[in-house]
């Protein structure tokens, strides 16, 4: 649906030494990461205003869609849907967190919960509306043909003051992809001071944000690597979203010991 | 030393906002709003572009003339490479508005030439693809009797016609009615009259090859309205009498307010596929010089008349349509949706001119102006 590589492809993208783009992006981010999780935290509420702004720019075309489209339901059966699904996990990245970051949360267990499902149901209705606005606007024989649904729906779509609205659109969806980075930063650093014991994990933003720049230089930023990027990412994220949590629910109801919530913290 | 810290930082954070890395300049770009495809006599493809040329005036930069240059290849992008040899800086089409195809082109599959544009990120997805009877080129390099540059003149022309009901807006790119299989589109038509451009009604299309079949203005606009894609106005002419003295006399000119459209497709089986299309039209009399408007009788009279009428000239519309084997109304996507198991077993292809069409206009006239 959106995926961050598209930004090579882009018009944005095109044409930019890779280097310099991924050196401000990475750069932006090891400035917050380095910083407590709470300032990391106050940064995404401030993002996700600019989630409001990609919602009314996708309902200004619900106007245009033709809702016979959708239509028939379930008609490649359900092994199909099933095989889809897999795909979809990376637009689910990021929920993985929960597992690193709620042990220094304040909170009670069953407010977490709440939380978590309240972050988790917001995404899967977005993105299902993202995926519903598109595939009605296109149609399913053209959605094959476009790799970016959303950017290209807002190609066509110039209004009176702004020519081309894909153009800004990605210039504050980059943004939301900047918490992310922030956000692997946030769960590397806290990881390698957990590992060396160090209570502060702030040098280790450094170590990390220099390794992720070293490999943004040397990987080769091709179809064929991405995509093959995207299809490992997909299983992994797989084994963190789901199988992780499962073995860790196991070893939790074996050996039968109950967490004190927010005792990391102390 | 604080305040010389301050300074640096800053220093350094303002070079850092001097704008773009790559920059695209206008001034060394040609930028192309119009261009045409034909197919030359040769099986090439002759790309024609037009150049508004900006030159400053009183009133700020203005286009007072522009440049028009063709070039043959084998593909649209071989073209447009060629052309860039002839004109003195690089050719840009990310700002086209009107791109024109020649009759004998789109006759073709017209997606090849479309592709560049799709393709392409920097490039506009073109929003006003017309079909030109004879030829592109000749159109272009038409000298327009209005001051106005060709590619503002043309999507003027197509625009006031799209408010009209005489062309549908082009609300989706083209390419999604292109690779649907349950629907085709319709394209304008404009052909070349001495020293104008003329829009002579909608081209019709079959999956991505002109039939050369084409719509006249006022079936154009009865097929907006089966179409529900009525603008803000839609003028409709009508015969109603046939021995009035003066001729004049014998037609009636409605516009019509409302439109309300309801399309019924039933498909149970593929040997019975009916289609029923119900029309009710609100209208306001425009012009009708018999008069005598203020009896009930006298309008309910013509309420008739004009029903029966765009009746069969609906019914008219479709059976081209059909003949022209171009779905337009998209009822094959009526039937991939409700009647799935259906559309499996057909070919709609050599099914749609079966289908049976029952169009029915209900008409009722609710102002004629402020005359009786």
């Amino acid at each position: 649906m959106l995926n961050p590589y598209s930004f090579i492809s882009s018009p944005l993208g095109q044409g930019q030494p890779i280097w310099l783009v991924s050196l401000i992006m990475i750069a932006i981010c090891v400035y917050c990461a380095k910083e407590h999780l709470r300032v990391w935290a106050r940064f995404c509420i401030v993002v996700s205003i600019l989630l409001i702004v990609l919602f009314l720019f996708i309902t200004y075309v619900v106007k245009d869609i033709i809702y016979l489209y959708i239509l028939p339901v379930g008609q490649s059966g359900l092994p199909t849907i099933l095989k889809g699904t897999t795909q979809a996990t990376t637009s689910f990245l990021g929920f993985e967190l929960l597992l690193v970051i709620f042990p220094y949360c304040l909170g009670t267990s069953g407010g977490k919960l709440k939380v978590s499902l309240m972050a988790n149901g917001f995404v899967t209705l977005f993105y299902a509306y993202l995926t519903f606005v598109s595939l009605t606007y296109f149609g399913p024989p053209v959605m094959k043909f476009i790799p970016e649904p959303i950017l290209y729906i807002m190609k066509f779509h110039s209004f009176q003051i702004i020519e081309r609205t894909d153009l800004l659109f990605f210039s504050i969806w980059i943004v939301v992809v900047a918490t992310s980075l922030m956000r692997y930063l946030y769960v590397i650093s806290y990881g390698l001071a957990n590992l060396f014991t160090k209570t502060n994990h702030s040098t280790f933003v450094y170590y990390a944000a220099s390794l992720i720049f070293v490999l943004a230089l040397f990987i080769p930023t091709n179809e064929k690597v991405i995509s093959s990027f995207i299809k490992y990412q997909s299983l992994d994220s797989i084994f963190f979203i789901l199988i992780l949590p499962c073995i860790l629910l196991l070893v939790s109801i074996i050996r039968g010991t109950k967490e004190v919530p927010g005792d990391v913290h102390s | 030393m604080k305040t010389s810290k301050i300074f640096i930082i800053s220093i350094i954070c303002v070079s850092l906002l001097t704008g773009c890395w790559d920059q695209q300049l206008l001034k060394d770009v040609k930028l192309v709003m119009t261009a045409g495809f034909d197919l030359s006599s040769d099986g090439k493809i002759l790309d024609t572009i037009i150049i508004p040329l900006f030159t400053a005036g009183e009133g700020g930069t203005q286009v007072t003339e522009s440049q028009v240059v063709s070039a043959k290849g084998d593909t649209p992008r071989d073209a447009r490479n060629i052309l860039n040899h002839k004109i003195s800086e690089e050719s840009d089409a990310s700002k086209l508005m009107v791109l024109l195809l020649g009759e004998e082109y789109a006759k073709q599959d017209i997606y090849p030439s479309l592709d560049i544009f799709y393709r392409d990120s920097k490039s506009s997805l073109v929003a006003n693809v017309a079909v030109v009877k004879g030829q592109a080129v000749d159109l272009l390099n038409l000298k327009l009797k209005e001051k106005k540059s060709m590619n503002e003149y043309l999507s003027e022309l197509i625009r006031s016609e799209q408010i009209a009901t005489v062309l549908p807006k082009q609300t989706r790119p083209l390419i999604s009615d292109m690779f649907d299989p349950g629907t085709d589109f319709v394209l304008p038509l404009i052909e070349l009259e001495e020293n104008e451009a003329k829009i002579k009604g909608l081209a019709m299309f079959n999956e991505h090859k002109y039939t050369g079949h084409d719509l006249t203005l006022q079936e154009s606009t009865l097929y907006l309205l089966m179409a529900d894609q009525k603008g803000k106005k839609a003028s409709i002419k009508l015969k109603v009498h046939e021995n009035k003295e003066p001729e004049i006399k014998n037609f009636i000119l409605v516009n019509v307010l409302k439109s309300k459209r309801d399309l019924k497709v039933r498909a149970k089986s593929p040997d019975g596929i009916f289609v029923d299309l119900q029309l009710d039209f609100k209208v306001e009399i425009m012009e009708y010089p018999e008069d005598l408007l203020n009896s009930e009788k006298k309008i309910n009279d013509l309420n008739k008349k004009l029903s029966e009428m765009l009746t069969t000239e609906a019914n008219k519309t479709i059976k081209k349509m059909q003949e022209a084997n171009s779905d337009s109304l998209g009822i094959g996507k009526h039937i991939i949706a409700h009647y799935h198991e259906t559309w499996q077993k057909i070919n709609w292809e050599k099914e749609y001119p079966n289908v049976n069409f029952k169009a029915k206009a209900n008409v009722e006239i609710s102002k004629h102006g402020i005359f009786n």
